[in-house]
């Protein structure tokens, strides 16, 4: 449970109107649909401009994990966490290898979901369902780690007296009903929110440290006295673990699922470009704040293991409490942001999961002849059915924050060659893709179950090596079975 | 298509110098500790870092010429 924190009424009271505040988006969200069209409902019309764009892109990216498990895992290994700064560039990077000839594509063949891309350029039905079975366990395992630590915020505001299955119940609900009124307009907006949220209270708890807890430069400072170890440079392995972990999360998470979704959704390409710029940015702010409050955190409060030191945000925002109104007024703006950084992480999933469901589930296979109305009306019934479920499942597992990070790299890796590779390279052919999926696949999963690093590797890094490496001897060796979709048929 | 190609996989080379810059597996362990505030391997990793970050948003904005019509 996360540690009770000592708020006052009006605190609760702000978080109170916060949520009422994203029904009220949600409401009129729904005023703004123009059609019951699926573009419309899952991507919002496509047009999304730059300032809500960036903000969603950025709220996606930053879930609960940034808050909880970045601080936590700051704080156990130290200094080589620096890394996941590199990674959270890095994403914006994998997207400038393919988001924009992706967004004009989609803008010509209408796509909604992730799949459909593949369906476009890789006419595979093998590879159309295995890459629709690997989205939704991504996308599954996405929502599962944002209930469990919704569950323990909710425990912690309320010092205990909520138990954390409610919590997760009452948050889900609210949810669940902002996002079937207004689909990807309630998701983004409320995303947006949360992106400003988080942002103004990372620089305000910065200044907070300065002001009221000591300052920065001693906090460093005594850093270095109380544990040296976790100073050191990386060792020859863990150096490697470092370069892997930027590929891992660098790839990986440039092809979320629900990221895709606003690749399609952006309302032209210039936004799409300025947006990412954007994103390239933000990171110094944001990362960095996490990071050195996991560093000093580690002096602080000494002898948490294990999954205890993902609590250390939330010992941190206890001590920010002592130091007076400002600070009450911080950890609350801060507890807002992190309820909406869960609940914006843990819709878009579900909604890029619903999507999936209606699109490539339910028409093509269910009801090809079902309208719009009826593909979306079926989504939302399976993300109330999954997320009752997931919050069964959320009760009964027993994970780290990270591991569960992890863990959906490890797959989500895989999917990246048919993006980055099949964009730009024009005769790639789909059983090269589907070879090299199994193959990565194959890896990750058999070196993630065994809990191995080879060389300090990640078993997705691995997995993603196999993958390209089949792909391109696949590519080379087998003789061509059928005409390229690629460039010459659509692809810009 | 080639051109672009080309030009991309110059500036991700230019990506991953920045990124294995940022990796300090070359810090020498008797220098570790070394540098203002926090050790000096850290910084470099940090300066690397905002050097990644302007080359990505210097690759956003250059702008794809034949893309950029909607």
């Amino acid at each position: 449970m996360m540690q009770a924190l000592p708020l006052a009424p009006w605190s609760l009271g702000f978080v109170v109107v916060y949520l009422l505040s994203l029904l009220a988006i949600g409401w009129f969200a729904r005023s703004r649909r123009r059609d019951g069209t699926l573009g419309d409902y899952y991507l919002g019309g496509r047009t999304m401009g730059l300032w809500v764009l960036m903000l969603t892109l950025f709220a996606t990216q930053y879930s609960g994990n940034a808050l909880f498990g970045f601080t936590g895992q700051a704080y156990r290994v130290g200094f080589t966490w620096l890394s996941i700064l590199h990674s959270m560039i890095a994403v914006v990077a994998g997207y400038l290898l393919f988001a924009p000839q992706l967004h004009r594509l989609s803008k010509q063949q209408q796509f909604v979901t992730p799949s459909d891309y593949i369906d476009f350029r890789f006419p595979s039905r093998t590879l159309g369902v295995v890459v629709v079975l690997c989205l939704s366990v991504v996308l599954i395992n996405y929502v599962l780690a944002q209930l469990k630590v919704m569950g323990h915020v909710v425990e912690g505001l309320s010092g205990g007296r909520v138990d954390a299955v409610w919590g997760v119940v009452t948050l889900a609900l609210i949810m669940l009903v902002y996002s079937s009124l207004g689909g990807l307009r309630s998701v983004a907006w409320t995303d947006a929110l949360q992106g400003a949220m988080m942002l103004a209270g990372f620089v305000l708890i910065a200044v907070i440290v300065q002001r009221d807890m000591g300052g920065w430069v001693p906090a460093f400072t005594e850093l270095r006295e109380v544990a040296p170890a976790k100073l050191q440079p990386p060792s020859g392995r863990a150096a490697i673990t470092w370069f892997s972990t930027v590929i891992l999360i660098g790839v990986g998470a440039s092809v979320y699922p629900q990221a895709i979704q606003r690749i399609y959704a952006a309302r032209s390409a210039a936004t799409l470009q300025k947006s990412l710029a954007g994103m390239a940015i933000l990171p110094l702010f944001a990362v960095v704040v996490v990071l050195a409050l996991g560093f000093v955190a580690i002096a602080r409060y000494p002898g948490l293991e294990g999954s205890a030191a993902d609590q250390v945000m939330a010992l941190i925002m206890r001590d920010v409490l002592a130091t007076g109104w400002l600070g009450h007024a911080v950890v609350t703006l801060l507890l807002g942001a992190i309820l909406a950084a869960l609940m914006s992480t843990a819709d878009s999933a579900l909604l890029a999961l619903s999507s999936i469901f209606a699109k490539d589930v339910y028409r093509k296979y269910l009801r090809p002849d079902a309208s719009d109305s009826a593909c979306t009306r079926a989504g939302q019934w399976l993300a109330w059915g999954v997320l009752g479920t997931l919050i069964w499942i959320s009760t009964l597992e027993d994970l780290t924050l990270y591991r569960l990070f992890v863990l959906k790299f490890e797959i989500l890796l895989q999917i990246a060659p048919a993006f980055y590779l099949g964009i730009n390279f024009t005769s790639l052919q789909s059983r090269s893709i589907l070879l090299g999926l199994c193959a990565g696949l194959t890896t990750a999963i058999v070196g993630w179950s065994a809990g191995v690093m080879p060389l300090g590797l990640h078993p997705g890094t691995l997995g993603l090596m196999a993958n390209v490496l089949v792909v391109a001897v696949s590519h080379y060796i087998l003789p061509p079975a059928q005409p390229a979709v690629g460039l010459d048929q659509g692809l810009p | 298509m080639s051109q672009h190609l080309k030009s991309r996989g110059r500036w991700l080379l230019l990506v991953l110098i920045t990124v294995f810059i940022g990796v300090p597996w070359y810090w020498p362990e008797d220098r570790a500790l070394a540098g203002w505030l926090i050790p000096a391997w850290a910084w470099v990793a940090l300066g690397a870092a905002w050097l990644l970050s302007m080359l990505v948003v210097w690759g956003a904005m250059r702008g794809w010429p034949d893309e950029d019509a909607d």
